[in-house]
């Protein structure tokens, strides 16, 4: 049955010369082997590239060599080998044991995923300057798709190129057009990312903290829920 | 990223080549990835969609490598259903490329060409021909090059692709791996020019994703690619 050539072939792959059955293969074992370990280092190598390129500050910070061991470690198990290329480093952060380090990691996934989000316009300053305030109040928002929320685990040692160290326990990252934007945020500002997560009124959000409201509006964080806002 | 996309849209018509499908993995498409593609085929129209005869993917792990088939008749049976499912979901014809095959499975009951004619029968797909996987195929598994060329049917043949190889020396035999980061072999311009004067023009892709040279040295290969496909319509006139 041909699924079931499929499944020995991916068994090979997986295991090696070790999984070998003869009748498998039109080509005799020594070629068979050999191709069967060039798809395996393609297969192999794609995996710790895809690594390597979603998380280069953090090999950097960790070192090519740890870098290369945690890979191939966190690369054994199920549940990144499940995932396609562009997702398989969902949760490699949650495998590195310096916290400042796992952080950076974290924040380097969450600029991955701003980048690929969708597009949406954002609300900035000048897109709500001619608004009264009772218009402001009750526009419809919602977060924007490409914005990102991460919990530090050491926000005191926290550095991101350009970004002003403040020390807060939060990364916002966000994406309102093609430039990113990355800023160490309070508890009040996660706060009123969580609440605009399923839409709401800005009127909701200032009631929470209004210079969060401020800064949300400032990184591009909000998008409207309604034409013309 | 869609800026970028985008942009390159509103310039020249675009080719989506697909590598994410899996549609030969014995589940079923993946219908999520049919899904993006989808959208993507919304918001920009492309002139083609096209992805492989393989396999990317087995019992929810993925494998980021185009895995070979066995050319059997259940085997068309379940590619020729899913090439179905992907064409009705996006609502137009896709091309299949054939593959850069390093292995072929015992039992086969086509040849790839025949088995590729009779997917292009039964779904109405056409085809993406990758003269140089045909090239890689003819060193690893000893078919001729020329004679699976000239057994596909020109009217199938939507898009041409051209690339080199690296071949891996092993005693008296050899590996021949489709890397993408070679030029193009002289053996692959000369049937490119061979396939284009019986088929007639097509767009032909230059396949060069690592070891990438200086832009001239691809500018070059794509100014040949041009000459080969004005001459293939000189041909035709």
């Amino acid at each position: 049955m041909p699924h079931e050539q499929q499944h020995a072939m991916s068994e090979l792959i997986a295991k090696g010369p070790a999984a070998y059955r003869d009748g498998l293969f039109a080509a005799p074992r020594a070629a068979a082997l050999r191709a069967l370990r060039a798809h395996a280092n393609t297969i192999s190598h794609a995996r710790y590239k895809a690594l390597e390129d979603s998380f280069p500050l953090t090999r950097q910070a960790m070192g090519g060599e740890a870098f290369h061991a945690l890979a191939e470690r966190y690369l054994r198990n199920d549940a990144p080998r499940a995932r396609p290329l562009r997702l398989i480093g969902a949760d490699f952060a949650e495998r590195i044991d310096d916290p400042a380090i796992a952080d950076l990691a974290d924040a380097e996934w969450a600029m991955l995923e701003a980048y690929g989000a969708a597009e949406a316009p954002a609300i900035e300053m000048q897109s709500i300057a001619g608004q009264s305030p009772e218009q402001l109040v009750a526009a419809r928002v919602a977060l924007h798709p490409a914005a990102r929320l991460v919990a530090l685990r050491r926000p005191e040692v926290f550095a991101w190129e350009g970004m002003p160290a403040t020390g807060e326990p939060w990364l916002l990252v966000t994406r309102p057009a093609s430039e990113q934007r990355v800023a160490q945020v309070s508890d009040a500002v996660a706060r009123a990312v969580r609440a605009a997560r399923n839409g709401c009124v800005m009127g909701e959000l200032f009631e929470l903290d209004a210079p969060a409201v401020t800064l949300l509006v400032q990184t591009g964080a909000l998008r409207p829920l309604v034409e013309g806002v | 990223m869609h800026r970028w996309l985008e942009a390159v849209r509103e310039a020249v018509p675009v080719s989506f080549h697909s590598v994410g499908l899996s549609l030969g993995d014995p589940d079923g498409v993946d219908l999520a990835e049919l899904d993006r593609l989808a959208a993507l085929c919304e918001r920009y129209e492309p002139a083609l969609v096209s992805d492989h005869l393989s396999w990317s993917s087995l019992s929810g792990e993925h494998f980021p490598d185009l895995l070979p088939l066995p050319m059997t008749r259940a085997s068309l049976d379940h590619f020729a259903a899913q090439v179905a499912i992907v064409q009705e979901r996006l609502g137009r014809a896709m091309l299949v490329e054939n593959p850069s095959r390093m292995i072929a499975f015992a039992g086969d009951e086509y040849s790839e060409e025949q088995f590729l004619s009779e997917l292009v029968r039964r779904t109405g797909c056409g085809l993406i021909l990758d003269v140089n996987n045909v090239i890689v195929q003819s060193i690893n598994l000893g078919i001729d090059a020329v004679a699976y060329l000239d057994a596909i049917d020109g009217a199938a043949v939507g898009e041409v692709h051209v690339a080199g190889h690296a071949i891996e020396e092993h005693g008296k035999e050899r590996l021949a791996i489709d890397d993408h980061g070679s030029p193009v072999s002289e053996e692959c311009w000369a049937l490119l020019e061979r396939l284009l004067a019986r088929i007639g023009p097509r767009p032909v892709l230059v396949e060069r994703d690592n070891a990438l040279p200086a832009f001239a040295e691809l500018a070059a290969e794509a100014a040949r690619a041009d000459a080969i496909c004005e001459r293939s319509l000189a041909h035709a006139a």
